[in-house]
């Protein structure tokens, strides 16, 4: 069951399927602080509702989770993206890319009718 | 998909699961402080800072959860639980319903599995079994024959579109092996079967063609896997030796495999030669007919279609031979016996036998319909329970109501605590169609059923959907009922008085009665049929014994001769009337000749016996005109029966006439000197023409017919015989039960339909008495205040019967109408008593009477005991 995320209501899937594809295997509380860096703070996320969010991505098939131990050697689970979750980011880059070119588009035809 | 299995099963897991994301948040919190730490906060205050970015803990928990699964299926689990508990904590509710159900729900998977197991399974044990196909002949009225064995010869060797005929006939032999004795099924079948069919022994190998020729029999039997195993201990070593099959030595050449068991839906026990039937009954004319003559019926036929061949060319091609069949055997004997017939070309199930399909499919429907109606009355019986409950719970359930709950969640709760009450049923009553079918079968066919009778899936799917209609059909009305109460008043638990509250389980009551009236009617009218049926009258006396001897294969005329008068002297000088027969009345075997009146006229099959003199005091069979036999009668004089009579003369006396009874070379004149009343000596379905000639030229061993048969006359006739000869071997017969074996089946169906009579009235029992007592609590204290106020019992009882008396009045016309129209379905299967039977229909009017006042007897004992001090402190 492949899901169409809508580009706004999807945005935090994409931004963790991101992370763990450009990071690697993470634990939540470490995807929570790289969104936090990356984002410069801008983003103001409950980091609760990653957990919710991570749940679902794996129930997708396109995060794998697996228990392990921490750098600091506490027993953690980590999430790691997986192939299909990989082909479900290009689609939903090139996807955002799109929309976010039509929208960035359209602000520009605005600027010139002014 | 995936997804939804996951979530489906993290609602096993949920426990686990809410355990493994708590460690993961204080993980995250754990980390998120010691970051917080290091930037050179307090640790108190770090931890803070970490749970406020954190957020809500509880939503993320909820969020997570609502990811996990689905809420409708986890709070449908929750409801599933609550009624689980809620069953728990009445056990006699959830006994009484949980038994009610399962020997319902179990008696119809049973009835499922057996139906599906005996009528619709093809032959098990074959080859490509789709491809063997079945042949009847149908006569005009669409009654399904048999083909002699001269046909199927002829078929045999011409018919193309099968790649070979083969003869399956039952027949009934007496084994005989290391003392093991008495009759068994077998079945004659021609060399070819097995090879035909594919059937793959067990050991040592199937019959050669060779060895079924007819005139050169060879004695050779292949063994059923049953009777190897029961009796031989399932010993290979018995292949090659030899066993007594009626008492000649047969040399066994073979044992069949567990599944081949023939074309009936019994274990077959022994499969022989068709040839050989001329060695297993030396002598005997019924052997002759059969193996010879062109016009003997009954042996059944299997084929195998050739290859690219279907069964409707067959049909069209065996059409065509046994048109020509006829006309070369017609012309010969110009019999009218074959005309008018067609093929029919089937499957091996059970059901493909032209004829069986109605009366069985009757029979399973009428089976079926009665136990719906049981499985309604049981259904109708917990929805007043539940409504008694749901009364009883009508706090609770305001309660829930003025809290918010919407009815509809309400009443998916009241459904939903049905629902685990049936499913838990339905477990239980698949358990139960494991065990009742091979039961049953076991105790009517004596012995182990040669075909599966394991539920399937489709069983087990059947007892999940009777579950879910069960409880939709017990559950809903209750559960709407109950959830249109007032909040107010049941927040106050008020006792209702007024009736309203009533009326659906008055309706219940009045169903339940109309059902029970339905089925005690039709249960009614079998039992009285079958006792009519009892007491049938075949037209012979049946308090005579019969006689039958089994001599050595070597006795030839002269030895039986000397046995005959051996016993005729022995009998002579005791009491009682006796007689001999070539076959007792009953017989599992019969010899056909033809008759005419005139050379070249049509003759007709008519059935033939030789008798001695007495014969028709001893069986009490009135003679209608002319004289009977005299001791010494020549064997140019005939008698005949009234149905030969009115065949061959419908107008005149048959006395003083000439008949042409067919004999081995040509058809001889035989003087008729009586026509004897009909009798049904041959079938109790219908009367044969028969033709009785003297008893002379003794060439098979006749069977001793005694009057007022005793056991001490049965004792007497072994002794004697036993003087002649020890080694010839007696059965004695009573008629009377040879008959009653005849009538086992229609007992068999009064029983069932007692038994479901039975279940409909002690359910319908139940029912009224849980209204009733029910009634009795709900208005205790209205009834405290009357008795208070002066009112005697008789008002008491009346005051509690009124209120149900529209309902039973209701349901007794509404079951009457019901019956009487089920009774004009039943009309086929009612023997010597009309549909509208007035002993049926008064006495189910009857027996609800008393099951009525039985069942309110102890309600209106409790509510005349009610004392008027206590009833009025009555919560």
């Amino acid at each position: 069951m492949t899901v169409k995320s809508d580009v706004l209501h999807g945005t935090l899937d994409l931004i963790i399927l991101k992370t763990l594809d450009a990071m690697g295997p993470l634990h939540g509380y470490a995807v929570a602080r790289r969104i936090e860096q990356i984002s410069a703070d801008q983003l103001a996320i409950n980091q609760g509702t990653l957990y919710p969010a991570l749940l679902k991505l794996s129930h997708r098939g396109w995060i794998s989770t697996k228990w392990g131990e921490s750098a600091t050697g506490r027993r953690v689970k980590f999430y790691a993206i997986t192939p299909r979750g990989q082909r479900q980011l290009r689609t939903e880059e090139t996807d955002w890319q799109r929309a976010a070119g039509i929208v960035t588009k359209f602000f520009k035809i605005a600027k010139t009718a002014k | 998909m995936r997804a939804f299995f996951r979530r489906m099963l993290s609602l096993w897991r949920r426990q686990q699961l809410d355990a493994e994301l708590a460690d993961e948040m204080s993980a995250h919190l754990e980390f998120a402080a010691a970051d917080e730490l290091a930037r050179g906060l307090s640790s108190k205050e770090a931890r803070r800072a970490a749970a406020r970015k954190f957020g809500g803990r509880l939503q993320t928990v909820e969020a997570h959860r609502r990811v996990r699964t689905f809420p409708v299926v986890e709070s449908i689990w929750m409801d599933a639980t609550y009624a689980a508990r809620g069953l728990r904590r009445q056990p006699a509710f959830f006994v009484v319903g949980l038994i009610v159900l399962t020997i319902v729900i179990g008696l119809n998977t049973s009835l499922f599995t057996l139906t599906a197991g005996l009528l619709f399974r093809p032959w098990a044990g074959v080859a490509s079994p789709d491809r063997v196909v079945t042949i009847f002949p149908v006569d005009g009225r669409g009654r399904a024959g048999g083909f002699s064995i001269a046909e199927s010869r002829f078929l045999a060797a011409r018919v193309t579109s099968l790649s070979g005929v083969a003869v399956m006939r039952p027949e009934s032999v007496d084994l005989g092996y290391r003392g093991g004795q008495g009759k068994i099924g077998a079945f004659l079948v021609s060399g070819n079967v097995f090879d035909l069919l594919g059937v793959e022994m067990v050991a040592g190998r199937g019959f050669r063609a060779d060895e079924d020729r007819i005139g050169a029999p060879r004695a050779v039997v292949v063994l059923g896997y049953g009777l190897w195993q029961a009796r031989l201990g399932g010993d290979a070593a018995v292949i090659g030796s030899s066993i007594r099959v009626n008492d000649v030595p047969f040399t066994v050449v073979g044992i069949a495999p567990k599944e081949f068991v023939g074309p009936e839906p019994r274990s077959a026990n022994l499969f022989l030669p068709v040839a050989a039937a001329a060695l297993l009954r030396p002598n005997d004319p019924a052997v002759a007919s059969f193996l010879y003559r062109a016009d003997d019926c009954c042996s059944d036929l299997v084929g195998r279609l050739a290859v690219d061949a279907t069964s409707k060319q067959a049909a069209r091609e065996l059409e065509l031979l046994n048109r020509s069949f006829q006309s070369e055997a017609g012309a010969e004997r110009g019999d009218e016996h074959l005309d008018g017939r067609r093929i029919v070309v089937g499957g091996t199930e059970f059901l493909a036998r032209p004829g069986r399909k109605n009366a069985i499919l009757v029979v399973v429907a009428l089976l079926s319909t009665g136990l719906l109606l049981v499985w309604l009355l049981a259904c109708a019986n917990i929805g007043n329970l539940q409504i008694a409950r749901a009364s009883a719970r009508g706090r609770e359930i305001g309660t829930r109501l003025a809290l918010g709950a919407s009815r509809a969640r309400v009443v998916r709760q009241l459904l939903i605590e049905g629902l685990v009450l049936s499913l838990c049923a339905a477990a239980l009553g698949s358990g139960l169609a494991y065990v009742l079918p091979s039961l049953l079968v076991r105790s009517l066919a004596d012995g182990p059923a040669p075909f599966s009778l394991t539920p399937d899936a489709i069983v087990l799917f059947y007892a999940v959907v009777l579950a879910c209609a069960s409880s939709a059909v017990f559950g809903l009305a209750p559960a709407l009922h109950a959830t249109r109460v007032d909040v107010g008043s049941a927040l106050r638990h008020t006792d209702g008085i007024g009736r309203s509250s009533l009326t659906l389980r008055n309706v219940l009551l009045g169903v339940q009665i109309a059902f029970s009236v339905i089925l005690l009617v039709s249960a009614g009218l079998l039992v009285r049929s079958a006792q009519r049926r009892a007491s049938f009258d075949p037209g012979f006396s049946t308090d005579a014994m019969a006689v039958t001897f089994q001599t050595p294969a070597a006795y030839d005329g002269a030895r039986l001769d000397g046995l005959v008068s051996h016993l005729t002297d022995a009998l002579g000088s005791s009491r009682g009337k006796f007689a001999f027969a070539s076959r007792e009345p009953l017989a599992m075997t019969r010899e056909v000749t033809s008759t005419e009146t005139a050379q070249g006229s049509a003759p007709t099959s008519t059935l033939r016996l030789t008798i001695t003199s007495d014969y028709f005091d001893v069986l009490r069979i009135p003679l209608v005109a002319g004289r009977r036999f005299r001791s010494s009668e020549r064997t140019s004089t005939v008698i005949i029966n009234e149905s030969l009579a009115r065949l061959h003369w419908p107008t005149e006396s048959a006395v003083g006439k000439t008949l042409l009874v067919e004999g081995p070379r040509q058809f001889e004149p035989r003087e008729v000197v009586g026509v004897v009343r009909d009798a049904y000596t041959t079938n109790l379905t219908r009367v044969e023409p028969t033709v009785y000639g003297p008893m002379d030229h003794i060439r098979f061993a006749p069977a001793l017919l005694v009057s007022g048969g005793t056991e001490a006359d049965a004792a007497n006739a072994v002794r004697i015989v036993a003087q002649f000869d020890p080694a010839i071997r007696v059965r004695t017969i009573k008629l009377a039960e040879q008959l009653s074996i005849q009538l086992q089946p229609f007992r068999y169906g009064a029983a069932v339909a007692a038994t479901l009579g039975l279940s409909a009235l002690a359910l319908a029992t139940i029912g009224t008495f849980g209204v009733f007592m029910y009634s009795v609590r709900q208005r205790t204290r209205e009834i405290g205040i009357r008795v208070a106020l002066g009112a005697k019992p008789t008002a008491v009882i009346g005051l509690i019967l009124a209120g149900q008396t529209h309902a039973l009045l209701w349901g007794l016309g509404a079951g009457i109408a019901g019956a009487a129209a089920a009774s004009a379905v039943l009309r086929a299967s009612l023997f010597g008593i009309t549909p509208l039977d007035p002993v049926t229909y008064g006495g189910v009017v009857m027996a609800l009477v008393v099951a009525g006042i039985a069942a309110s007897y102890v309600p209106a004992r409790r509510a005349t005991s009610i004392d008027p001090a206590t009833a009025l402190r009555y919560e």
